[in-house]
């Protein structure tokens, strides 16, 4: 029991970042038809940043958190400017191969910026453990898990409870028919970045406090919610949060019940599964339903 | 006016490709005269960064200090850095192109086996002596000539492991944890053989990959396997998160931890409580301590540096002294270089002494350390030798 509640918790916690960066993939995806490949080193900026504003610049952490989510904010709006405006009526790869390039950019701005060695950023807890049934629980991971899903909760009402989510959604569903209709969807798109940037940066300042913060940190936090929304369905927020806590678990659980060695293999071979018999995911929509 | 551009699509690419050939041409003529021309396979960018930081800073510190002390056979010494990232087809085209741009007589390689390992066929069509700090013992198997390894290999590192937490902590159910790669999976199989070769069990072996950052269902499962102590084989930054999530679960077990863990960089990642019972190996005791050389080593490399040298990167060190004393002594003949580093016996470097065998390994003792309770300072224990 003790055993299966640590795990469960580590599972919901690392699952919970997951569903966070798979949800700016999908913001971006779903405003855009961009899979933005550089959302891994999104992580990793607003991770760092983190570090900056708390560690280096020595704020408190509430204030240290606010501004380095206002920067990751700002980095989606440069970030639209830079890479997505210009290339916004290229063929979707070429966009797609620009969001690879300026990920390896950042990567190697960030690398030259805070340099090789990683930091340890602080937790608001410290390094507090609350016992629960004899297990051993650390107090980040429930604050990470606590706070994902709070965040996707008020992107959730965000999206569907309000006038600005409904043109959001109205973008995402026909960008011309919105832009007949009146809506701005240069400032949509806008938005849209502006979320992603706060969404990866809040996974970057979550996960910092437990998995350290280095500049190659992005890619495999990046590829794992990759595979949380396509088991979890490309188009959906609910597929996002489910996606990701399958793979959380599924990392840990196989891991201690299966094998370690080949625990990445079976989150793969998940996904593999679903694109080969339900690549729409679980809660996706067939592109026919879409329409 | 479309046509009168001042730097049409032709003129740009014929300006780079004479810019190109100027390159080579200047990098050429520049190694034929007054200069020998070393190359340098560095993990400059990229998740090896953290090693090749150092690897980076040891070879710029010593190509000043040799080239204060008259350079090697009597020219000043240039060494050129290639970036080879994380990436073996990266790494054998920068090799590639060392070779044909300067002619080395000599070049660094990789400190990441897999990298040496894609460019050991290139060595030895080149015919160039390498010296190299990957630890992995697939390398050495090879038996090429022209390769010589300086700092300890993986399967010394692993007996160390072992042989300190039987022998030196008389342990009798050991786990094992290590990184899923060439460098973790070879490493736990010699160990586990030690292990069992003392008369201990090995009561678990989990795996978890290089990009992992929670290894806790691993550890939970080695404490429940009955573990007394757990032997760690890992880098830097994983192996410090094995220690913190050990103490966030509250397994207490004496940790023996490989030497990635216990380089400064990584060692900072980790709360002195989080050390309280670890034990660790190294592959050179650089402290003050040793003597004045190194002193004097430690104290110039931080100043100019701004961090702590490890004893990854100073093995470079070590090797740029040996390759001058080499070159001194018989020029830039390569076959002479190779021949004359396989003679190489009891050279004290800073980082250790280095005489050469049979398979070109010319490091040959491991020293393993506690930490001094509440801090995160080594303290040496003992050395131990192949």
């Amino acid at each position: 029991m003790q055993q299966f509640v640590q795990l469960v918790v580590s599972g919901l916690a690392v699952g919970s970042v997951y569903a966070l960066v798979g949800l700016a993939f999908i913001m971006v995806n779903e405003a855009t038809g961009v899979v933005n490949f550089a959302t891994g080193q999104m992580v990793a900026i607003g991770c760092f940043l983190g570090v900056t504003t708390s560690l280096q610049m020595g704020l408190p952490l509430a204030p240290a958190y606010v501004l380095a989510l206002a920067a990751m904010a700002f980095f989606g709006v440069v970030f639209y400017a830079v890479v997505f405006r210009p290339l916004q009526d290229r063929p979707v790869v070429t966009v797609i191969i620009g969001t690879v390039m300026i990920g390896i950019v950042i990567q190697n701005a960030a690398l030259m910026t805070w340099g090789s060695v990683p930091f340890r950023p602080r937790s608001p807890f410290g390094r507090q453990v609350i016992d629960v049934f004899g297990a051993a629980l650390s107090a980040h991971a429930l604050f990470v898990i606590v706070v994902a899903f709070l965040m996707i909760a008020l992107l959730y009402l965000f999206i569907y409870r309000t006038a600005i989510g409904a043109r959001m959604r109205a973008v995402a569903q026909d960008r011309d028919a919105a832009r007949l209709m009146g809506i701005g969807v240069d400032r949509m798109f806008v938005l849209t970045w502006i979320i992603a940037g706060l969404l990866t940066g809040a996974a970057g300042i979550l996960v910092g406090p437990m998995w350290f913060a280095d500049v190659n940190m992005g890619d495999p936090i990046a590829l794992k919610a990759f595979a949380a929304i396509i088991i979890g369905g490309f188009s959906s927020v609910p597929g996002a949060i489910v996606g990701g806590i399958l793979v959380g678990l599924a990392e840990m659980l196989g891991a201690a019940y299966i094998s370690s060695a080949y625990k990445d293999g079976l989150v793969f071979l998940v996904m593999i599964l679903f694109l080969l018999v339900r690549p729409q995911g679980i809660f996706g929509e067939r592109i026919g339903q879409r329409a | 006016m479309g046509n009168k551009r001042l730097f049409g699509r032709r003129k740009v690419m014929a300006g780079a490709a004479a810019a190109t050939g100027l390159t080579i041409w200047s990098q050429r003529l520049s190694a034929q005269s007054g200069e020998v021309a070393v190359g340098a396979m560095v993990p400059i960018t990229g998740p090896f960064n953290v090693s090749g930081q150092q690897y980076h800073f040891s070879l710029q510190m010593v190509q000043d200090e040799i080239n204060a002390k008259g350079g090697v056979a009597g020219k000043k010494l240039k060494i050129v850095f290639e970036d080879v990232k994380d990436s073996n087809s990266v790494a054998v085209n920068a090799y590639l192109k060392v070779v044909r741009d300067i002619d080395p007589p000599l070049v660094f390689l990789s400190s990441y086996t897999t990298q040496n390992l894609a460019t050991e066929p290139e060595v030895t069509k080149a015919q160039i002596p390498g010296m190299y700090a990957g630890g992995g013992d697939a390398m050495h198997l090879k038996k090429n000539p022209w390769l010589f390894r300086i700092r300890p290999h993986d399967g010394l590192q692993a007996l160390a492991l072992a042989k300190h937490a039987t022998e030196g902590l008389g342990k009798k159910k050991i786990g094992i944890i290590y990184v899923q790669n060439d460098f973790g999976q070879p490493g736990a199989v010699a160990a586990e053989k030690v292990v069992k070769a003392a008369g201990a069990d090995v009561v678990g072996m989990e795996a978890y990959a290089f990009t992992d950052n929670d290894m806790s269902a691993q550890l939970q499962k080695l404490k429940n396997a009955g573990a007394d102590c757990l032997i760690c084989i890992s880098y830097g930054k994983d192996g410090a998160l094995v220690l913190k999530l050990m103490k966030e679960m509250g397994i207490d077990l004496p940790v023996v931890i490989s030497s990635g863990v216990m380089v400064p960089a990584a060692r900072n990642l980790i709360a002195p409580d989080e050390l309280a019972h670890v034990n660790g190996v190294m592959d050179a005791y650089l402290a003050p301590e040793r003597g004045p050389d190194v002193a004097a080593y430690i104290k110039t490399f931080k100043e100019r540096f701004k961090v702590d040298p490890d004893p990854f990167g100073s093995c470079y060190y070590d090797g740029a002294w040996i390759m001058k004393q080499v070159m001194d002594k018989v020029g830039t003949d390569r076959t002479k270089i190779r021949d004359e580093l396989k003679l190489v016996k009891d050279y004290k470097g800073v980082t250790n002494v280095f005489t050469t065998d049979e398979v070109g390994n010319m490091v040959h003792s491991l020293a393993v350390f506690s930490i001094k309770p509440g801090t995160r300072d080594p303290v040496f224990i003992r050395t131990i030798t192949a």
